[in-house]
């Protein structure tokens, strides 16, 4: 596997992510911008000027628009053809993560513990059927009840919301009526990340307890459990492949008192939560990672600001593990 | 206008004197004389001058002896001392004292008296209760494991448990227990006991399930040091000895004797849990007084004791050195004083120390030689005397060999396991005095009058170390020249061999030398033939050696070796070299098979964990241990089998070794079993989920993710697509 090395941001990634067909993947990063890269060759396409630190991107399925969320407090829509900035808007406190609902339909916001602000996911109806003239409208705020919210993505049903706590805990909302269906503490330390199946009806789970675990959305009880010697920062699944990838890294408080900085990227088993593999190359901690929608390659991005592309060789396909023989 | 009279109750109050009710200043004084009237006076005269000579008596109302009507003593006297401690002196020397021939006194505190007479406190005669017998578990039960495994104890955050080590397989828990300890947990030499420590003590575990197999209750006690044999246990804290405990109850249970108070070292019965005898700490270190600290012996602190607080002043320990039949222990009291013990009197050889003058350093032999035990020790020179390296009968405390040398900084004794020979690795100085060189002086114990053979390097020797049950060392060494730092790779590692063709004429040759090398660390297989030499400090590295490779005849050159004579018996190849991040300690397994090395978080290491090698230097398990703070191989007592039997299974061994390999196999076979069915389940159970996943996509019009895209026939193909509207692009 040759990894492409992107150098995209001049401050720590926050975010990677993949479009619906997955040519294109987006990058944000705390030096403000929002960035557009080819998949296959990791050439830069453009880029989307914000203000502040990008802390999040989310695509529609039709590659039409992009949406975005920065430390100024304001959340952002360009359309991706031209750059053009066709919304932003102001937020309480900082939103620190965005994803359109399935049907894009509906926004979720996940705003920051911030100025008295309680942390809070505020749902906004969207009308996207005038691209350059788009409708945003409040539809509901969920407030904390228990820990901050660190993220949240939408179900497959589109009517339900995972969120993930600083405490560790994770929780299952009704995005209709607001209210928390189940909660509980999976992780011993802050959950961090938390990235949905292709369809939507599992989930894994990245915490900074060195662990990351596979849920399904459906009752969120711990499933399978990934075992790291780092705390991890993100965790993905693999499309066609029954892979975890997982990555993190020591804090970078201590990277300079421990000589192995071991910021690699584990490969799990996602069934029999063996621990394959690892691959490395970054030289600080990975923020954050991502597979291809078809699982041919996948994306990390670092503190330092690099990007590394990877993808995978005819014999990572191949490859079977343990897979009992009547499979 | 008149004034209202102030009122002071409250002062009064405040200020009151409290009339003494506590009586510890009087005494009573009982099994006195009777005698009539007449003699009063000389019976008063002779019991104030007996007993004022000890503490005087408070005057003038102290003495108080009551008469009857007629005039006649009734038998006791009160008397009332300035001090409490006056009183509790005068009890101390005159209760059951004899007056005279007819008369024994009787003397208690005068507030007894009242706390007996108390009707509260019962007269009846109570048959004391006998604790029911109560079998000891099995000490040895981990030694008959059908699979012949090693036991370790780990040491996790706050749990301690036990483990069945194995070479190809995690693992596997045989005891473990939440806050075992407060401190630190460590084996006895033998393997019988798992020591805990506490506040209140220290508290042995044994058998199976490691129960509660004795309490020695020597207060905030750091640290413990057992006899070879395991029968007598040394434990020491930093507090003294408190004065027993006032209330009589307590007092009765507590263990030790007046005479032990202010005493930090005590030395137990581990059978009877008693108390023997009590030591001052003995702070006497020769080495602080010695004017080269760099050469100083490393005085060989317990593995254990590395987890207690390290901001605390450390106590040299092991404060005494045991013989290894546990006849005897010794240590240096003072500067001049070898003092030598003996079981289980525990008291002096011949009542006295040995005087030897400027004692630095002492060895007890580690087996008995012609049926005597010994031990080398060596003096330092001052004013017009030379260094000296004597060996001694410990029993007669003759001296029987006297070495002297010149220009010694510093010396160490090594002696080899059977005590077949002894080196004494003196550091000296160079003719310039600037630089340091050694010499090896190795004494050979089986034979007559014990020759000396010297062997004269140019380098100064760090570390030594003999081959067990061998003639073999190994020695690291390095050039010391003035104004020179030492750099990281400029240390030799040596091997020395004994030319046995030539008999008793046979002298040590270097027979492999390898230079360059960055070590600083050398440990033995505990049945010899392999050796690990490691570089212990931030980039910790292992090195594997063997000393008898089967492919080699001693001539060919390996690894920038010198070639070997052909006529000593090694063979020396390197097999090899592994970096261990974060390493913090290492320990070969009780059979010498397999290295631990361990990185724990007292040693501030990342990666807390532990690896298992083979001799060969091949990594066998890799163990990742969040929290892991101490982990330790559990010793075994010394095999029971005789000379015969074990060259008999020497003999058969390859009957033995495919039996074992056939237990091996099958065991093997048996956790792939277990391994594969597990990894079935989880594939049905991923399956059935699947399954249901999809029927409710289906149902609601969703495409699950296995319709979206597949790998088929070596490509990704992406089955859910569909067009929404085409747009030509105007570029």
């Amino acid at each position: 596997m040759r990894p492409i090395v992107i150098k995209g941001h001049s401050r720590p990634v926050t975010q990677l992510k993949f479009n619906r067909e997955g040519d294109l993947f987006f990058s944000t990063g705390r030096d403000g911008l929002v960035n557009v890269y080819y998949s296959e060759n990791g050439d830069m396409l453009g880029t989307f000027q914000s203000k502040g630190a990008a802390y999040s991107v989310d695509i529609d399925p039709t590659t039409t628009f992009v949406v975005s969320s920065t430390s100024g407090m304001k959340v952002f829509m360009w359309t991706v053809k031209d750059g053009k900035e066709i919304f932003s808007m102001d937020t309480k406190s900082t939103p620190r993560f965005v994803e359109l609902s399935p049907n894009v339909k509906q926004l979720l916001v996940v705003t920051e513990e911030q100025m008295g602000q309680t942390s809070s996911i505020f749902l906004y109806d969207i009308d996207m059927s005038d691209v350059q003239n788009p409708q945003v409208a409040e539809n509901k705020m969920i407030l904390r009840k228990t820990s901050p919210f660190i993220k949240a993505s939408w179900t497959y049903d589109g009517k339900h919301i995972i969120a993930i706590h600083r405490d560790g805990s994770v929780s299952k909302i009704n995005s209709e009526s607001g209210e928390v269906e189940k909660e509980a503490k999976i992780h011993e330390d802050s959950c961090v990340d938390l990235q949905m199946s292709k369809d939507r009806t599992y989930f894994v789970t990245a915490s900074r307890d060195k662990t990351a675990h596979l849920c399904y959305v459906d009752d969120i009880e711990v499933r399978k459990t990934y075992l790291g010697d780092v705390p991890f920062n993100s965790a993905a699944i693999t499309p066609v492949k029954d892979y975890v990838v997982a990555g993190g890294g020591i804090d970078a408080k201590s990277v300079t008192t421990s000589s192995d900085g071991r910021f690699q990227v584990h490969f799990f088993h996602k069934l029999f939560e063996d621990d394959l593999g690892r691959l490395g190359g970054h030289f600080g901690p990975i923020n954050h990672m991502t597979v291809h929608p078809h699982g041919t390659c996948f994306v990390s991005g670092s503190e330092d600001g690099y990007i590394r592309l990877n993808h995978f060789d005819p014999s990572y396909f191949e490859f079977t593990y343990g897979v009992p023989s009547s499979a | 206008m008149t004034e209202e009279p102030i009122d002071f109750k409250d002062l009064e109050a405040k200020y009151a004197v409290e009339p003494e009710t506590k009586l510890d200043r009087f005494v009573i004084v009982d099994g006195a004389p009777i005698v009539p009237e007449a003699k009063i006076e000389a019976l008063t005269k002779v019991l104030k001058k007996v007993i004022g000579k000890v503490r005087p008596i408070k005057e003038p109302h102290g003495f108080h002896m009551p008469t009857d009507e007629s005039g006649k003593s009734m038998g006791y006297v009160f008397l009332e001392f300035n001090t409490e401690d006056d009183a509790r002196e005068i009890i101390k020397k005159f209760n059951n004292v004899k007056l005279d021939a007819k008369h024994t006194l009787q003397v208690d505190r005068l507030g007894n008296v009242e706390k007996f007479t108390d009707p509260k406190v019962s007269t009846d005669y109570k048959e004391p209760h006998l604790e029911p017998f109560k079998p000891l578990p099995h000490l040895k039960s981990w030694l008959t494991d059908s699979q012949g495994r090693d036991q370790a104890v780990m040491h996790v955050h706050e749990t301690v448990g036990v483990y069945w080590m194995n070479k190809d397989s995690a693992p596997r828990e045989a005891f473990k227990r939440e806050r075992m300890t407060d401190t630190y947990v460590q084996w006895s030499p033998r393997g019988s006991y798992l020591v805990s420590m506490h506040r209140q003590g220290v508290m042995l575990h044994a058998g199976a399930q490691f129960e509660s197999v004795g309490r020695f209750p020597h207060h905030e006690a750091e640290l413990i040091q057992f006899s070879p044999d395991e029968r007598y246990l040394f434990t020491a804290s930093r507090n003294p000895i408190p004065a027993p405990p006032e209330d009589h109850t307590q007092a009765a249970k507590w263990p030790f004797k007046e005479t032990d108070v202010g005493n930090q070292i005590v030395l137990w019965d581990v059978q009877t849990k008693a108390p023997l005898r009590t030591f001052p700490m003995g702070d006497y270190n020769p080495y602080v007084t010695y004017k080269n600290p760099n050469h100083a012996t490393i005085v060989p602190g317990t593995a254990a004791a590395a987890i207690i607080a390290r901001d605390a002043e450390p106590i040299k320990w092991p404060a005494f050195k045991w013989t290894p039949d546990s006849r005897y222990f010794a240590r240096i009291s003072s500067k001049d004083n070898l003092s030598i013990y003996e079981t289980p009197s525990m008291s002096l050889v011949d009542k006295k120390s040995a005087k030897i003058s400027g004692i630095m350093d002492f060895e007890f032999a580690p087996a008995l030689v012609g049926g005597k035990q010994m031990l080398a020790y060596w003096t330092p020179e001052v004013e017009n005397q030379t260094a000296r390296v004597c060996l001694m009968d410990v029993a007669t405390k003759t001296t029987i060999r006297n070495r002297s040398f010149f220009n010694v900084s510093g010396c160490r004794m090594f002696w080899q396991d059977q005590a077949q020979f002894l080196c004494v690795k003196a550091d000296r100085l160079t003719k310039n005095k600037k630089g340091l060189f050694t010499s090896l002086e190795i004494y050979r114990l089986n034979e007559k009058s014990f020759p000396v053979e010297v062997i004269e390097l140019k380098e100064l020797v760090l570390n030594f170390a003999w081959e067990p049950r061998g003639d073999r060392f190994a020695c690291i060494s390095y050039l010391d020249l003035p104004n020179q730092i030492m750099s990281n790779s400029q240390q030799i590692l040596s091997f020395y061999a004994l030319e046995r063709s030539k008999g008793l004429q046979g002298t040590w040759k270097e027979a492999y030398r390898f230079e360059k090398r960055q070590t600083n660390f050398l440990l033995w297989s505990p049945r010899g033939r392999f050796l690990l030499s490691a570089v212990r400090n931030t980039k910790p590295e292992l090195e594997f050696w063997d000393i008898d490779h089967d492919a080699m005849s001693g001539s060919i050159k390996v690894d920038g070796a010198l070639k070997a004579a052909k006529e000593l018996p090694i063979a020396v190849v390197n097999l090899g070299k592994r970096e261990n991040q974060g390493m913090t300690d290492l320990a070969f397994d009780p059979s010498g098979r397999y290295l631990a090395t361990v990185s724990s978080i007292v040693g501030n290491t990342s990666s807390p964990g532990f690896k298992l090698w083979d001799i060969r230097g091949q990594l066998l398990r890799e163990e990742k241990i969040d929290k892991l703070k101490a982990f330790f191989w559990r010793p075994r007592p010394p095999s029971t089998l005789s000379e015969e039997k074990r060259n008999e299974i020497k003999k058969n061994i390859k009957t033995y070794a495919a039996q074992f390999d056939a237990e091996d196999a099958a065991r093997e076979s048996e956790e792939s079993e277990e391994l594969q069915k597990k990894r079935e389940e989880a594939y049905k159970s991923w399956v059935a989920f699947r399954a249901d996943v999809q029927a409710r996509l289906g149902k609601m019009g969703l495409v699950p993710e296995e319709m979206q895209v597949q790998f088929k026939d070596g490509k990704i193909v992406v089955l859910e697509r569909e067009v929404l509207e085409e747009i030509e692009e105007e570029v």
